[in-house]
């Protein structure tokens, strides 16, 4: 782990990076005990506000912060056109490529992607086949992660199509550095992000049934013991609709309703923040609690939408994240803007024989797994871990991919010792309704143990506010 | 709005309204345990919250003698004792939680704000900051959260579900305290009308429990009589805590949220019967029996109110 990492505060010639100048000269003439200051500030803010983290496991879960780092992340607006392109680009061809799999499955009988791969994955579903989605979007709220490895490339590591979180983390962040750093956001033209909840509700009112301007949208979350319930409170709250729970919900002839305190009341659009195996007791898990006894019967009737739609899950599955480029290439025809991060799939001999072989020095991940769950980083790992992960590779090759260990790029971050780079990356949150945007921002989570390339929040990770700054045409294109 | 989320903040409200409760009866059990000898003679003055609040089979179990400092202690911070100040705060801020998206900033942040500062907090924490200072922090606290709910909240259900929380459970309380204070007066005092020292002491603690010793100065001009502490709290509409005054914005809250008719008839009922009846009328009847009545009546109409608006299959 000798190498060089790229930074983006300071090149390796020493100089500051372009982005990063006003930042860097206001950081050097700020006394430390400020900064400790307005950290503990911070501390205080998220635990007032309530922005907290529920942690699986122990008895039901523990309400955490999650770190806040008061060192911003910052992005010129050409990295960002670049970004925002890239993403945009990919979200378009992962909504194709899902309409397509579950009608014509052009790009099956194209010979592209070996069939059984979708049709026998699991979070393939096969009641979705012939139903024709509002827009044929799919996945209408993604998070795309990705990394940056030196000045001109980005990676995309994972698109997350299913219920990708954190984006009240993005408004809150920013919320947060405005009240702690008023001066610094005179300084620099950052573009701004709060408009997200607006253009998250549009998006919704978009995908409504039969084209009903006036929909009734809810956000159905598994309830306040979910890690995420903080998010799905404050996106309801923001955008002013219910935040309802599955009890809360039941279907009849065919239609959702809502029992509300003046009796049932219809529900055109449902934002859900539950998985798939959870919506409908009937359809799916029938031991599911959190679900709705029906709903699925209703959404096939094409009488209520659901966000992200169901069997979206097989756009971000980790064995088909290694055909993105081509998956892009064959929907749109043009060549992918983000690249994908090289990736060995352990189905295939050649792969499984280099990754057993090299295991130390990748990354291996189980192909459903998520969260920071269920992986190794060879680098970091004992011999004794490598060893073990290579058998349960081995038990099951198709269910694992390997990664060459990423040189995850550093951001200046505030820590017990001070100032010091820590490895970061990014999740821009794209929206697709009747049109596909990206509010310029994102979450920057950071690993906060020094040398780690972990940045989930479930192991430790922090987050930091994500600054776009604005170019000189940035007015007329907004 | 989601039945559920009504429940919620129905007893959210309830939650907070039942911490002041218990703040105000600790607080004048200090007092009046410092006061006077008189007060102190004969049963114990710390019993009342125990028996108040339904507890005190538990607090023997788990505390043995009944002392001032043990009740304290058991009322404020033992999370074992399920209306403890602590857990009720625990399940207040619960309550919010499942409905923050309903309150403004202001409330939320002042009960979690209120929850953080007394998570942690031990009765000998209490103790070495001053238990007295923390008794009047806490019905500061209280009233904040009252005045953000009315200051700050939309004119809409999600503020009159909270109001109704609110007034229910005052009306219960001050039912329960006139009980318990009645049936042991009743036992003591063969004569009523002239009351001996002790007794005017439990009845100033009565007073102060119910914020109503100012009320009873300015409405009687007169000494303190068990029968006009009974005919104001249970009469004067114009003594927030009394009977009548909770009753009376019971159906004013109620009627803004169009409620079936049953639910409507019991209040209606119980209105009337508040605001025609003499205090020596309830004398015949027998003070205790009202009250008992008075209670069920209660029970029936936030039973009705849950299944009117709140149920949840």
């Amino acid at each position: 782990m000798l190498k060089n990492f790229f930074d983006e505060m300071h090149a390796e010639s020493g100089e500051v990076r372009e982005p990063y100048e006003t930042y860097s000269a206001w950081l050097h003439s700020t006394q430390v005990d400020e900064l400790v200051r307005c950290h503990e500030q911070a501390d205080l803010i998220f635990r007032r506000v309530g922005i907290t983290f529920n942690v699986y496991g122990a008895d039901g879960g523990v309400e955490r912060l999650i770190p806040f780092d008061i060192v911003p992340r910052i992005i010129s607006a050409s990295e960002w056109e670049l970004i925002e392109r890239g993403v945009i680009q990919r979200v378009n061809a992962l909504n194709a490529f899902l309409h397509d799999i579950y009608h014509d499955q052009a790009i099956l009988k194209s010979g592209l992607i070996p069939p059984d791969l979708i049709l026998t994955n699991e979070a393939f579903r096969p009641e979705m086949l012939g139903l024709t989605l509002p827009h044929h979007v799919y996945s209408h709220i993604s998070g795309v992660d990705i990394v940056r490895v030196d000045e001109e490339t980005f990676y995309v590591l994972e698109d997350n199509a299913r219920t990708p979180s954190g984006v009240s983390y993005m408004l809150e962040n920013r919320q947060a550095m405005m009240r702690l750093f008023p001066d610094l956001f005179a300084k620099h033209r950052v573009a701004p992000v709060s408009h997200y909840p607006e253009l998250l509700l549009e998006t919704l009112s978009s995908v409504a049934p039969k084209g009903n301007s006036q929909p009734t949208i809810v956000l159905l979350t598994p309830g306040q013991f979910n890690s995420a319930y903080f998010e799905h409170a404050f996106l309801a709250q923001e955008m002013g609709i219910e935040l309802v729970e599955g009890q809360d919900l039941f279907v009849d002839e065919g239609y959702v309703y809502m029992r509300t305190t003046r009796g049932p009341r219809r529900v055109d659009v449902i934002y859900r923040r539950i998985d798939d195996d959870f919506l409908d007791p009937l359809a799916f898990r029938p031991d599911s609690a959190l679900g709705v006894p029906g709903l699925l019967a209703a959404y096939r009737m094409g009488n209520v939408s659901i966000c992200n739609a169901v069997g979206g899950g097989i756009a971000d599955d980790k064995a088909i994240y290694t055909y993105m480029p081509d998956i892009i290439k064959f929907y749109l025809a043009q060549e992918p803007i983000l690249k994908n991060v090289p990736t060995y799939n352990l189905r295939r001999k050649d792969d499984l024989a280099y990754a057993l072989e090299n295991m130390e020095k990748l990354v291996v991940k189980e192909v459903h797994g998520s969260g920071g769950y269920g992986m190794l980083v060879g680098p970091a790992s004992t011999k004794k871990q490598v060893a073990e992960f290579k058998e349960k590779v081995k038990a099951d090759p198709a269910n694992f991919i390997a990664q060459p260990t990423l040189s995850l790029s550093t951001c200046p971050t505030f820590v017990d010792q001070g100032i010091a780079p820590r490895h970061v990356d990014l999740r821009p949150f794209v929206l697709s309704g009747r049109q596909t945007k990206v509010v310029p921002g994102g979450l920057t989570r950071v690993a906060m143990e020094k040398g780690s390339l972990v940045v989930n929040s479930s192991q430790g990770g922090g987050t930091k506010d994500t600054w776009i700054l604005e170019g000189a045409n940035a007015r007329t294109r907004r | 709005m989601l039945g559920r989320a009504a429940d919620n903040l129905y007893w959210m409200a309830r939650n907070m309204e039942r911490i002041e409760n218990m703040i105000r009866l600790i607080r004048t059990g200090r007092t009046a345990n410092m006061l006077s000898e008189a007060g102190k003679q004969g049963d114990n003055i710390w019993e009342m919250p125990l028996e108040i609040s339904g507890q005190k089979e538990l607090f023997l179990k788990d505390y043995g003698e009944i002392s001032g400092g043990r009740v304290c202690a058991f009322m404020l911070s033992d999370m074992n004792n399920p209306v403890s100040v602590k857990k009720l705060l625990s399940n207040a801020r619960e309550n919010a939680r499942a409905t923050r998206h309903f309150l403004t900033s202001d409330v939320w942040e002042c009960i979690n704000r209120t929850w953080l500062a007394v998570k942690e907090l031990t009765y000998s924490d209490i103790k070495k900051q001053s238990v007295d200072d923390h008794l009047d922090w806490m019905v500061d606290r209280s009233y904040m959260f009252k005045g953000m709910l009315s200051g700050s909240m939309r004119r809409g259900e999600g503020l009159q579900f909270s109001n109704l929380g609110l007034c229910v459970e005052r009306a219960d309380h001050t039912a329960r305290l006139l009980m318990v204070h009645f049936s042991n007066a009743e036992k003591n005092t063969t004569q009523m009308g002239g009351l001996q020292v002790r007794d005017y002491y439990r009845s100033m603690v009565i007073l102060n429990a119910l914020n109503a010793y100012k009320a009873y100065r300015e409405t009687f001009h007169s000494s303190i009589e068990l029968d006009k502490i009974a005919e104001l709290m249970i009469l004067h509409k114009e003594v927030p805590r009394s009977l009548r005054a909770c009753v009376d914005e019971i159906a004013d809250v109620l009627r803004a949220l169009n409620p079936t008719a049953s639910v409507m008839k019991e209040v209606y009922d119980l209105q009337y019967r508040l605001e025609t009846v003499q205090i020596a009328q309830l004398r015949r009847v027998g003070l205790d029996h009202f009250l008992v009545d008075f209670s069920k009546h209660m029970d029936e109409i936030s039973l009705n109110i849950q299944h009117d608006f709140m149920m949840v299959q």
